[in-house]
């Protein structure tokens, strides 16, 4: 699909329960992280021990997991 | 905090405010009283000033740190303490002053500290709310991944050698430096801040998938952006 991302975004219960509190203005620059996230823009940190998979990227009050 | 608090913060002269660790060890107003803190202080001195002459070398010295018996038993008490006398305010309140130090110098350092600063919350309100749940998964993160563990304590305890270096520093050489140092090494933090936060929530169920996005147009829907 050409419209598509190269990587699926999955979103847990806690995520979206969190969304809910953001402002705007955070949501806007947290999508543009996400955004980058799945089109493989941005490679990302590794967390640790089991979640050596997860990869975790920085803005300014934002952080975004992919696995 | 009480006016009564911040009246006694706000008398302490900078070169006498200081942080044992980052946060949690840290109300200035408790170190003055207290003679536990103002013993670990001292016996802490040598080891802050190396980290102040060189604060590239705080990894190095926080793992003497380590190895330090006496210090170890100082700071395992002195933790206690703070963890019973500390409330998240009063850790938000030392990172303000934190961030008033950096930025008195135009210093940024303002991402570093909140990432510091949401370790140390998240950490004191899991030992205040949910003891037992946090330390059975720190045991099972420390028995599987022993090398990573004492990873990050030396990662903490580095931060901490920073952190009261920097109410130490009187130069902005040294603020800078120190300054720098702490970003390399709060991104590390960060990394198992995440970590443990998400070992947590996988026990709770907390980790569920209930959205997914495979394109743009999703993605927004799930954000709820425009």
């Amino acid at each position: 699909m050409s419209s598509g991302y190269k990587h699926v975004g999955e979103f847990t219960r806690r995520f979206k329960k969190a969304l809910k509190a953001l402002s705007s203005e955070t949501k806007e620059r947290l999508h543009e992280k996400i955004d980058e996230l799945l089109k493989g823009h941005t490679v990302g940190k590794p967390l640790k021990g089991p979640y050596k998979e997860f990869k975790v990227i920085r803005g300014r009050q934002v952080q975004v997991g992919l696995q | 905090m009480s006016a009564r608090l911040r009246a006694i913060l706000s008398a302490i002269p900078p070169s006498q405010t200081t942080v044992l660790s980052p946060g949690v060890q840290a109300l200035r107003a408790t170190i003055r009283e207290s003679e536990l803190y103002s013993t670990l202080l001292a016996y802490l001195k040598p080891y802050v000033n190396r980290v102040l002459e060189g604060p590239k070398r705080a990894s190095a010295i926080a793992e003497e740190l380590l190895r330090d018996e006496k210090a170890l038993i100082l700071l395992l008490h002195a933790i206690q303490k703070a963890v019973l006398e500390l409330e998240e305010e009063d850790v938000i309140e030392v990172f303000k002053f934190l961030h008033g130090r950096f930025g008195t110098a135009n210093i940024d350092v303002e991402e570093v500290l909140d990432v510091i600063l949401e370790h140390e919350v998240w950490k004191l309100r899991q030992i205040k709310r949910n003891f037992d749940e946090y330390m059975m998964m720190f045991y099972t993160f420390s028995t599987n991944y022993p090398e990573e563990a004492y990873d990050y304590a030396v990662i903490y305890f580095s931060i901490s050698l920073l952190l009261l270096a920097s109410s130490e520093a009187k130069t902005y050489e040294e603020l800078k430096a120190l300054g720098e140092e702490l970003d390399k090494l709060a991104e590390e933090l960060e990394a198992y801040a995440l970590t443990f936060m998400l070992m947590l929530e996988e026990k709770r169920g907390g980790t569920e998938v209930v959205a997914t996005a495979r394109t743009p147009k999703e993605l927004k829907e799930v954000l709820e952006v425009e």
